[in-house]
């Protein structure tokens, strides 16, 4: 089998995990007591009706009908993104949760460039000059920074970089209605408290692979050629060290998807997180399940891409799972 | 005209303690240009590193402490980082002991040959292509352009072996070094490979360093020899001298613990058979396609096998890696189960895995495997070790199976300073003298013994062999025997079987089986060994 058939086969496997989601989702919110009619109706309207009537809505709405035949149904709509209205204002699901999920994207997408890249920086310069006065001051500084919490982190950037040295606004005042893009220019505190938290794990998974790479006799072979070391880094231990840090890369951003709560108070960022506390306060269950289907589908792609990117640079991977 | 010379060279390690250890202690030596200079000792002797300061490389926590390295009459190890990787590869290359691991996995071996060539050759675009195709033919690749797309884990050992010595020979360097090339390989390609550093010897007139624990292998390449021990060079001297007379006691031991592809003195087969196999099949499975769809067989790793093994007789298994001859193992021990045709162990099926078989049936077929380090338990003690074994299948009480133990060590030479150790404090063949207590301790009728010879050097495999003998001649075990190495199977084995691809090559006594083998591939096996016997210093006749 080749990297093409594998790659298929982990498709089909994260396509039946996203299944297996939307079951739990779709039953999860079917055994609470109730049902859509008894919880868009108040409970004084819902006592002046009788339960013909009651029974008479309910086929009207196709809620009678076995939980089978209505989850096939939720699985069509949400393939075409209808996640139905919010149960307070009415309002498209998609639409509420629209910007914030944009500004969400935005946020986890430009963290997941930079975190691993400056993770894969600061390692290779570490390596370059093992147990050297940089190597140390990154190790420490990134098990410090990783230390902290982010509100710790967040506040301290802001008191840095908004109050003491102001370059950058402490807190975002956009309407979540604002164009997406918009939110760049004051995006950059946000990600650089992300980046803090999250660089230090994926900093020292990559450095000891790096190292246990350097010492491998592939490594020695390659130096022992003739190569400069910084080839030997970059082009023969680089790849296959790389393998580790992606899988805890693929957490990383798939936690900032669906859990970015915390900044998102912090610095006041018009995120999904803040769509999701106040969706749960509201028992809002569409668009509760409308976001955990979308945090699910995150974890699930970014664990794919992540797999994919593992099958590229190491093709014993390939080899391994079929032997 | 001198190439190379190295004066008082001593290369040290900072030990834990705080301390150096010396691992090279002032050696001395000259080559000349086009001449092969064999080092060999057994591991830990510091050859290795040796091999590696004639590129002026230490390994991590080394220094150069003394001496000098003299290329062309150069030190090299006064110069520069950036002096040194110039001359890496461009004038001294290193052939690395493990082929297996010394290809970077994620590259394709083409890009590996071309990322050397283009540095060395300054070669670029279609012509560092062509460069690389014809190395690779000049290393008698059949089919160039096909290895040179694959990933190293999709070649042979011996494919991967050319690979890594046409990366050294891409710079024509004037001196190559081969640090145990051939000691992963198999011994039919072990002599391809050894022949074709021969050839590149001969067309570029390049010198050789030739590193090896293997006394024979360096015999045929090299016209002199330096024997090291503790990082000294004990004896000097050509090939000849130091095989048929070596002055010094080290290298007389050395010598006489070569294993010799004799087979060992037939003796009368009881009539009953112990182990016996009929169209004894295995395939492993492939992973599923999908998730919970059902596993399928893959391509048959044994395929209807067919012998049988006596009591108090050995069955030795030969075969390349590949063969089936662990699978066969790994079947009697109940560590692979699910097998096709027949296997009968004193007339009742032997089959499944270890864990549903009764106890008693464990504890009359016993597994001896080739790492001692991986199979003993790190955080036990020796004694414990093997008391476990004779509580565990014995019943007997803790105090009587320690008493039993400590007997049963003392008997193959683990003394009472050794009982309080863990595992990894001790030697490798110490190692594997406690898993063979561990096996016995079950007072066993069958072991399984797989490659256990084949991590020790030839010195201290001799030592394990001679305790197997006497544990059988005192015990009456029987033992299946697997090696890949013809001549340790022909000391231990009254029947060989030769396994290839998982099918039966030749199967019969000893002296049949290498004296007149009528399948060609059994009878090139013999010969890769018998080729390699004409250096050795007591030449014993194959039999007829």
């Amino acid at each position: 089998m080749g990297a093409t058939g594998l790659a298929l086969r982990r498709l089909a496997a994260s396509l039946l995990v996203l299944l297996l989601v939307s079951a739990v989702v779709y039953w999860g919110t079917a055994v609470l007591p109730g049902d859509a009619l008894t919880a868009v109706l108040p409970m004084d309207v819902l006592q002046t009706i009788s339960p013909e009537e009651l029974a008479r809505k309910r086929a009207e709405l196709g809620i009678d009908r076995p939980h089978l035949v209505q989850f096939a149904e939720f699985l069509g709509r949400i393939a075409q993104l209808d996640f139905g209205r919010t149960t307070v204002t009415r309002e498209a699901v998609l639409e509420r949760i629209d910007h914030p999920l944009r500004n969400s994207l935005i946020l986890a997408g430009l963290t997941a460039i930079a975190a691993p890249l400056a993770a894969i920086a600061l390692a290779v310069a570490s390596v370059l000059r093992p147990r050297g006065r940089l190597d140390a001051t990154l190790t420490g500084g990134t098990l410090f920074a990783y230390s902290l919490p982010e509100f710790v982190t967040g506040n301290l950037l802001i008191i840095l970089f908004a109050v003491l040295l102001p370059v950058a606004p402490a807190v975002i005042m956009l309407p979540t209605t604002a164009p997406s893009l918009d939110i760049l220019g004051v995006i950059a505190l946000p990600i650089a408290t992300l980046i803090l938290g999250g660089i230090a794990y994926q900093y020292r998974l990559l450095r000891a692979a790096l190292i246990e790479a350097l010492d491998s006799d592939y490594c020695e072979r390659a130096r022992l050629s003739g190569a400069s070391e910084w080839r030997v880094v970059v082009r023969h231990a680089l790849p296959a060290a790389l393998v580790p840090m992606l899988s805890a890369t693929a957490q990383f951003v798939s936690s900032l998807i669906s859990g970015g709560i915390v900044i998102e108070f912090i610095f006041g960022f018009p995120g999904i997180g803040q769509e999701l506390v106040q969706a749960i306060s509201t028992r809002d269950i569409p668009s509760v399940q409308a976001i955990a289907l979308f945090g699910a589908s995150a974890v699930v792609l970014c664990n794919f891409a992540a797999d994919l990117m593992i099958l590229a640079l190491d093709p014993r991977v390939r080899r391994r799972s079929h032997a | 005209m001198t190439l190379l010379r190295v004066e008082g060279l001593v290369v040290a390690y900072r030990d834990p303690a705080g301390g150096e250890r010396r691992a090279v202690d002032g050696v001395s030596f000259t080559l000349a240009r086009g001449g092969a200079l064999g080092i060999v000792g057994e591991s830990g002797c510091g050859k290795s590193t040796l091999a590696r300061a004639l590129l002026a490389h230490g390994r991590p926590g080394s220094r150069f402490t003394a001496g000098q390295v003299l290329l062309d009459g150069t030190d090299i190890l006064a110069a520069t980082p950036a002096e040194r990787t110039r001359l890496r590869g461009r004038r001294v290359a290193l052939v690395p002991q493990n082929p297996l691991q010394a290809l970077t996995p994620h590259l394709t071996i083409g890009a590996q040959l071309q990322e050397v060539l283009a540095r060395h050759r300054g070669l670029r675009g279609t012509a560092l292509r062509t460069a690389m195709l014809d190395l690779l033919a000049a290393m008698q690749i059949a089919d160039p352009a096909t290895l040179a797309a694959r990933y190293p884990h999709e070649a042979s050992g011996g494919q991967r072996q050319r690979v890594v010595i046409a990366a050294a020979v891409a710079g024509e360097p004037d001196l190559l070094v081969l640090d145990e090339p051939t000691t992963a390989l198999d011994k039919s390609t072990e002599a391809q490979v050894l022949a074709l550093v021969q050839a590149q010897q001969a067309r570029t007139g390049c010198a050789l360093v030739y590193v090896s624990h293997d006394l024979r292998t360096i015999a045929a390449t090299c016209q002199e020899i330096l024997v090291m021990h503790g990082g000294r060079v004990v004896e000097r001297g050509t090939a000849d001298e130091v095989l048929t007379s070596p002055r010094e006691p080290y290298t007389r031991n050395l010598v006489g613990a070569l294993p010799q592809l004799a087979p060992r003195p037939a003796r009368q087969a009881p009539p009953l058979p112990l182990l016996e196999a009929q169209g004894l099949g295995f395939a492993y499975t492939r992973p599923r396609a999908l998730p919970f769809l059902p596993r399928r067989p893959g391509p048959a790793a044994l395929d209807a096998i067919g012998f049988t093994l006596a009591p108090g007789r050995t069955l030795g298994v030969v075969g390349e890696s590949g063969s089936g001859k662990s699978t066969l193992g790994g079947l009697v021990c109940g560590l692979l189960a699910g097998h096709a045709g027949a296997l009968r162990f004193d007339n009742a099926a032997l089959g499944g895995a270890a864990r549903h078989r009764p106890l008693a049936l464990r504890r009359r077929v016993q597994m001896i495997f080739q790492d001692p380090a991986a199979s003993l338990n790190p955080r036990h003690r020796v004694l414990d070790l093997v008391a476990r074994a004779f509580t565990a299948y014995h019943a007997l009480p803790a105090a009587t199976a320690r008493t039993r133990a400590e007997a049963l060590l003392a008997g193959i030479g683990i003394g009472a300073e050794l009982l309080r150790r863990m595992p990894g404090e001790l030697s490798g063949g110490q190692q594997q003298r406690v898993a063979i207590a561990r096996a016995f301790a079950a007072e066993p009728e069958l072991v399984v013994c797989d490659e256990i010879t084949s991590a020790l050097d030839v010195t201290i495999q001799a030592q394990v062999l001679d305790v197997m003998r006497n544990m059988q001649r005192d015990r009456g075990v029987a033992y299946l025997f697997i090696s890949h190495d013809l001549a340790v199977v022909s000391e231990m084995a009254d029947d060989i079987l030769v396994l290839h691809h998982g099918r039966i090559r030749a199967l019969g006594p000893a002296a049949e089986v290498l004296g007149a083998p009528a399948d060609a591939y059994t009878r090139a096996l013999v010969a890769a060994f018998s080729s390699r016997r004409a250096a050795a210093p007591t030449p014993v006749p194959i039999p007829a």
